[in-house]
């Protein structure tokens, strides 16, 4: 156990109204990737120009280098890709949503790998969230395995089984692209549904300006 | 908007299971209550547009296109299918039999299935439901006879060869023609919620069964009708 635990427990025992201490966000669940100190504190909401809430998911980060298995499961946070100094390389985030039952979404990962094989070296980071398998139950770490493998995934991609991402768009329709600034975590973009002709050429040009302005 | 009425082959109000607004870019999931009733509003521009219903699970999944602007499907029958207990094994040099519908798999075939939506082995035998004749009528009147298979999306190759029992009693040497129904977004087979004649076919000189010696390229909804 973490030595800052330990201590902190007698005085949790002891603390009572008003003098309870303050307990870490890292001991109040969820593990402590998942706590984001530095991350944005206001400005949120779900539509462009608000900063996405951080969110935290189950999935695995790069499964191309890593095959899928319990033991390379990850915590995968927003707050993983938030470069408000542009130290991480991360140029553009776009977040997608996607489920079993829609043919959309399936019709849309079969070209994803190559588009973040072409853009990643411009900053450009796919984060995949898997939601729903085809009955429309919650997806499962079992759902996600062979998502992964069924479209050679290259990207983070993530569980969302409590609908996390239910907050930008309903889920009873997919998918949705949600493109998010990591200087400063403001939705640039929303698609809902898979609108590639108009999404492609905005996500390549926000990414070349970012490239011009280093 | 896009209504109508889920009903089962008794005329039972029925779920189908999953019951979708789903284009080429986007899918809702409909809202059908307990009496069946289909609801769901849409606004969204949407790319080829179409109603499909039934999970391929439990029953066979179907597809409408929609045109533009509010649309009442009227009454949609779906079939329920044969239960996965009840799927036949796919086999290289083997032949698989469901609901009077045979294949006959090459002993090179290779069988390759949806594992997203069927996730276990033992639900990837295969399974076959006549079509109601209303369901028929919905897609094309001149089809004489119709199934939903399974498991949707199963593609072996080289295509098996398909054997029909010929309950509708079409004279012995009739030439046929052999449909399949799209799902896919991709196309890759048939329009996406449209039929494709995929093969032609002749009725047994025994007039026992319709075969389509070329087979079947893909496991969906198929449709068979005389030739003209």
């Amino acid at each position: 156990m973490h030595l800052g635990r330990i201590l902190l427990l007698p005085l949790l025992a002891l603390g009572c109204g008003t003098n309870a201490p303050e307990v870490p966000s890292e001991l109040l669940g969820g593990g402590s990737s998942c706590a984001a100190p530095h991350y944005p504190e206001a400005g949120f909401g779900t539509e462009p120009g608000d900063v996405v809430s951080n969110a935290c998911f189950s999935g695995y980060r790069s499964p191309a280098a890593v095959p899928p298995s319990a033991e390379h499961l990850e915590t995968i946070a927003f707050s993983d890709y938030y470069d408000p100094a542009g130290t991480k390389g991360v140029g553009l985030l776009m977040v997608n949503t996607a489920a079993i039952w829609c043919s959309a979404c399936t019709s849309e990962h079969r070209g994803l790998p190559a588009r973040q094989e072409q853009l990643g070296e411009q900053g450009l980071v796919i984060l995949g969230t898997l939601f729903q398998d085809a009955q429309r139950n919650p997806a499962s770490i079992g759902d996600l395995d062979r998502w992964v493998s069924n479209f050679e995934v290259n990207f983070p991609m993530v569980t969302d089984p409590d609908l996390q991402m239910g907050t930008y768009a309903s889920p009873d329709s997919a998918p949705l692209n949600l493109l998010i600034d990591p200087r400063n975590m403001r939705i640039l973009g929303k698609y809902v549904g898979d609108q590639g002709a108009v999404m492609w050429p905005f996500i390549e040009s926000e990414l070349a300006l970012r490239s011009s302005a280093r | 908007m896009v209504a109508g009425q889920i009903v089962d082959e008794a005329g039972a109000p029925a779920s189908a299971g999953l019951v979708q607004v789903c284009s080429k870019d986007i899918c809702i999931n409909a809202k059908v209550d307990d009496s069946g009733e289909l609801y769901e509003v849409v606004n969204q521009d949407m790319d080829a547009p179409a109603c499909k219903y039934g999970d391929g699970r439990a029953f066979g999944k179907l597809g409408l296109p929609l045109d533009a602007g509010d649309t009442d499907l009227g009454t949609l029958t779906t079939v329920r299918l044969p239960s996965f207990e009840d799927g036949v094994a796919l086999r290289p040099g083997q032949t698989a039999t469901s609901a009077g519908v045979s294949l006959t798999l090459t002993l090179d075939s290779q069988v390759k299935v949806d594992t997203l939506t069927y996730e276990e082995e033992a639900e990837h035998g295969f399974r076959a439901a006549a079509l109601p004749a209303a369901t028929l009528a919905l897609f094309e009147p001149s089809f004489a006879v119709g199934f939903a298979l399974a498991p949707v999306e199963t593609r072996i190759c080289p295509s098996p060869a398909l054997s029909i029992e010929n309950s509708a009693e079409l004279a012995a040497g009739s030439e046929l023609e052999l449909y399949i129904l799209g799902l896919d977004v991709l196309e890759e087979w048939a329009p996406y919620a449209g039929w494709e004649k995929v093969g032609e076919g002749r009725v047994s000189d025994d007039g026992a069964t319709l075969d389509f010696p070329d087979g079947v390229p893909l496991l969906t909804a198929i449709g068979i009708r005389e030739k003209r």
